[in-house]
């Protein structure tokens, strides 16, 4: 993990400064840009591990960034997104985005979320045909799901919900991506066949579905399957 | 339509004109029964009445009115010459002039009253929203200094004497300012969500939501504050989804259980209930707390309305009225009440309208093949 190279896009002086000192004494090693366009362009000439982009940029909006870096590059992108941002923090995710965080955030936050987001890099280049947290065990390989070892029945569609979600596990995936993934582009409006899907699914799931173990709904995003507990501040 | 609201108008700025002119028939009938022509004084204390209630009812013109048609029939049935408008005495001239200055200083005075009386009204409206205004400022100024004060103040030791402070102070330090960032973030929240919902019209981001996902989302979200609680949590089986904007509900959910964390001792149980009636769906958070007196269940969700007068314990005084003005946007309701053997609960309804459309069967309409 040590000296993976993150490039900062941010143009706040203070907020670069804390991410700077926070991420260099983690063993980082630190690439900042100040603007989306110098951004893009170090994105492609730098390559780095993780892009951090906040969505507050003075010249080009984050989903133009998301779009321009995704158009060539499977690098794992952050969005720092202030309350406020909601839509422009849902459009960057649609187009590319792997997961986001909500400033003011803690730097055990964002360590979790770099963490979470490196894996699931790794995952997608060398995937393990099956995924374990903790009493929920998911074997991409068989189709087949097990909780507490006892195996779990679930519908074709529930199943392509969940799969989706563990090939992203720990990091949101958006009302879009799960309808788009289950049902096909034409349904990525009809929000209300993955609320149903979901409630379903976690009760097949988990033991007590308003304290949910694994899968997170993420108010006006998505969903998220929980790798590591994440504090909020 | 048009004409006949003209003529409405009309009638509505000519009605004092008329009621002038019924005054001054009334008075002139009242002097041919009483008096009788020729006794022009006692004749013209009456006509002088109707001016005087006129010019206080209606003002200048209409008095003036008043007072040149109380002369003409003054002159024609009860001066000498009767039924004539000409006059003989020069004193029946004086007593006609004496009706129209009467006119025009009662009404003036009246006037002068009328002004006074709106004015003073006002100032005291001003008066009364001037200090509401320096009660919300003194309130938002010392929620967000306090916080910031010991930030301030223990940052410069740091910045100052850092490398000779003992590690456990410094380590106090610390996680004061981090305590009282999370205190000032939570205050800037509330009032930025405020400010939102006040600001103009909100467009409600609508979709068809199940409360058990919320509820586990917001539960989550919270997690370490509700360590120290019981929480216990009954949501009906088969609650229908709800039409709503899934992030200003959270944020109801959210500002409900923070509440009663704040409001109740650490060790004792948080109740969570969502049921459906047949029109809305109704969720009550409930808790073993300090209870709320009946008559304070309406006042607190007023703005930075905090019951123990705001200073012992944190908070905004926003949450409440955050919650309100969403629940309203949603035609819901949200109500609090004390509880039976002590503590606090909150209900709220969001109205169960339409139904969500339908969803198509999954495709194999049974079980996966292992």
């Amino acid at each position: 993990m040590s000296s993976q190279l993150v490039l900062l896009i941010e143009d706040e002086p203070e907020m670069r400064r804390f991410l700077r000192a926070s991420l260099v004494e983690h063993g980082f090693r630190l690439f900042e840009s100040e603007t989306g366009r110098d951004g893009i362009h170090q994105a492609a000439t730098r390559n780095p591990d993780v892009v951090l982009l906040d969505l507050g940029l003075p010249d080009v909006d984050g989903m133009e960034v998301t779009r321009a870096i995704r158009a060539s590059m499977t690098v794992p992108i952050l969005v720092i997104s202030a309350r406020g941002q909601e839509r422009d923090k849902v459009d960057a995710l649609d187009a590319g985005a792997d997961d986001y965080l909500t400033k003011p955030f803690g730097i055990q936050e964002l360590l979790a979320r770099i963490r979470v987001a490196l894996r699931r890099r790794a995952q997608a280049e060398h995937p393990e045909p099956v995924f374990a947290l903790g009493s929920l065990v998911v074997d991409l390989h068989k189709r087949r799901v097990f909780v507490d070892e006892e195996e779990v029945h679930l519908t074709p569609i529930e199943y392509r919900l969940l799969a989706s979600l563990v090939r992203r596990a720990g990091c949101v995936v958006t009302h879009q991506q799960l309808l788009e993934e289950a049902w096909g582009p034409a349904y990525t409006h009809q929000r209300q066949y993955l609320r149903v899907y979901m409630v379903q699914l976690r009760h097949k799931l988990e033991a007590d579905p308003t304290r949910p173990r694994f899968l997170l709904t993420e108010p006006g995003v998505g969903y998220r399957l929980k790798t590591e507990p994440v504090g909020e501040p | 339509m048009r004409i006949r609201s003209t003529i409405l108008s009309a009638a509505h700025a000519s009605g004092p004109f008329f009621v002038g002119a019924g005054v001054v028939g009334l008075a002139a009938a009242l002097n041919w029964v009483l008096f009788g022509p020729g006794d022009t004084a006692d004749v013209g204390m009456v006509f002088l009445l109707g001016v005087v209630v006129i010019a206080l009812r209606f003002g200048f013109w209409p008095s003036l009115a008043t007072a040149g048609l109380s002369g003409i029939a003054f002159a024609y049935f009860f001066a000498p010459p009767i039924f004539q408008l000409a006059i003989s005495d020069l004193t029946h001239l004086v007593t006609f002039l004496v009706l129209l200055s009467i006119a025009v200083v009662v009404s003036e005075l009246a006037r002068r009253v009328r002004v006074q009386a709106r004015e003073s009204e006002q100032r005291r409206a001003e008066v009364e929203r001037e200090r509401m205004r320096n009660t919300l400022l003194s309130s938002v100024s010392h929620d967000l200094r306090t916080p910031l004060a010991s930030i301030i103040g223990a940052a410069s030791s740091l910045a100052t004497q850092g490398d000779s402070l003992p590690p456990g102070t410094r380590g106090e330090l610390v996680s004061s300012i981090l305590r009282e960032a999370e205190r000032l973030n939570r205050h800037i929240r509330g009032l930025l969500d405020m400010t939102r919902l006040e600001s103009g019209p909100v467009v409600l981001q609508r979709d068809w939501e199940a409360v058990e996902d919320l509820l586990g989302a917001t539960l989550d979200r919270m997690g370490p504050m509700l360590s120290a609680h019981e929480v216990t949590t009954r949501v009906a089986a088969d609650l229908p989804m709800v039409s709503m904007d899934a992030q200003l509900v959270a944020q109801v959910l959210t500002n409900l259980i923070e509440n009663a964390v704040k409001y109740s001792d650490p060790g004792t149980r948080i109740e969570i209930d969502a049921r459906a009636t047949e029109a809305d769906l109704v969720v009550e958070v409930a808790d073993r707390g300090c209870g709320i007196p009946a008559e304070a269940a309406e006042q607190v969700f007023e703005k930075f309305v905090r019951l123990d007068g705001g200073r012992r314990r944190e908070g905004s005084g926003l949450g409440l009225t955050v919650c309100r003005a969403i629940l309203q946007l949603h035609g819901g309701t949200i109500r609090i009440a004390g509880r039976e053997g002590g503590g606090t609960c909150v209900r709220f309804t969001l109205p169960l309208d339409g139904t969500p459309p339908g969803i198509p069967e999954d495709d194999a309409g049974g079980e996966l093949e292992s």
